[in-house]
């Protein structure tokens, strides 16, 4: 009867083991996907405001030149290229996605520039972000702007010269 | 429907713990209608219940349950909650489980019914796996998102303000056709370091 008991006993543990794994594992996927906050008051679900602290941003670059044609990805972005004048060739250089925190500057190395994305504010209606193209010099060129959320803006890089532009097209959204 | 012994033994303890789930509670009685050996291994059961209630009461108060909480706090993750301590605590509680609970008769999963699936997610191993992957599409699932979401949206509202531009170039420009197009920000670069 001993043993028994002992046994269930053993079973009530590990019942109760699994329970709180359970609730562990829920836990840990709210928080990892920002919609529960674990702090010294407890668990508390975040609300929308606070879950959309972290914002996608999307960027993507092509080069513009004064001769050539446009391949087949920067003929995607008409509504950018049909807006540059004095170039006909637009190539597709990369792009690239990443989170931002609010406030928190992300940089990336992107076509030969580093390119540093700030997240100012978010609301519902209104992104408020910093770019910035640090050129192959190390000079910074930052524009900051205010677009409803997953508009573009676009930072067109021109050379010295003139003879080539990089167009940073920066996407954010949340 | 056939079944083995051993899927009707399991199917009859578990409606004797009131653990059945959708048709299994008919498919018991049934069995209970037509099977001795069933009504036999209810009988048993039962008896067997009886017993432990008359005498748990003494168990209960020769044993020592002090340690109980403590060993169920010992087991769990110390320190801040991280992917890693989750996956580390989880690997350390299904060894001791496998170790352990198991000086005890074993209590294999149930293989028939419809639930069997989710009695095996949710037991051990399985319940760390799918924490696990639960944690991945909470982290990715934003990232895989389209493969063209740098497009700027046809028809979306562009419009822009600009707060600011800090250029040392000699050209800054702003373009922008209308409020349906994203607005280009002319910058030059420099020539020299």
């Amino acid at each position: 009867m001993r043993a028994e008991f002992k046994q269930r006993s053993a079973l009530l543990e590990e019942l109760i083991m699994k329970r709180i794994w359970f609730a562990v594992c829920l836990v840990a996927t709210l928080a990892f996907s920002g919609l529960a906050s674990v702090d010294a008051d407890g668990i508390s679900m975040v609300s929308e405001a606070h879950a959309a602290a972290e914002a996608q941003v999307s960027v993507a670059v092509i080069k513009a030149t004064r001769d050539g044609s446009i391949d087949e990805k920067s003929s995607k972005y008409e509504s950018v290229i049909s807006q540059v004048g004095g170039y006909s060739g637009f190539t597709y250089v990369t792009d690239s996605k990443f989170k931002a925190a609010l406030g928190t500057m992300v940089a990336k190395e992107i076509a030969g520039r580093k390119l540093q994305v700030t997240v100012k504010s978010m609301t519902a209606d209104k992104v408020s972000t910093s770019v910035t193209v640090v050129d192959p010099n190390g000079k910074k060129h930052a524009v900051s702007s205010a677009t409803k959320p997953g508009a573009s803006i676009v930072v067109a890089a021109r050379s010295s010269d003139g003879k080539s532009a990089h167009l940073f097209i920066v996407t954010v959204r949340y | 429907m056939s079944m083995t012994n051993e899927e009707r033994d399991q199917l009859i303890q578990r409606y004797y713990d009131g653990e059945t789930l959708g048709n299994e509670n008919s498919l018991a009685e049934g069995l209970l209608d037509q099977d001795p050996e069933a009504r036999a291994l209810l009988e048993s059961l039962r008896t067997i219940s009886g017993a432990i209630r008359t005498e748990v009461a003494m168990a209960v108060a020769e044993e020592d349950f002090s340690s109980f909480w403590t060993d169920v706090s010992e087991r769990l993750p110390k320190g801040p909650l991280t992917l890693e301590t989750g996956q580390d605590s989880a690997r350390k509680a299904q060894a001791m489980a496998d170790e352990n609970l198991l000086a005890g008769e074993p209590q294999p999963i149930a293989a028939g019914g419809g639930f069997a699936w989710l009695r095996n997610l949710l037991n051990g191993p399985g319940l760390a796996v799918a924490g696990v992957a639960m944690c991945l599409v909470a982290l990715f699932a934003p990232v895989w998102g389209g493969s063209d979401s740098a497009l700027p949206i046809a028809g979306m509202d562009q419009t822009i303000e600009v707060e600011s531009i800090d250029s040392p170039g000699a050209f800054v420009m702003v373009v922008q056709e209308s409020n349906d197009v994203p607005a280009i920000v002319w910058v030059t670069e420099t020539d020299e370091g």
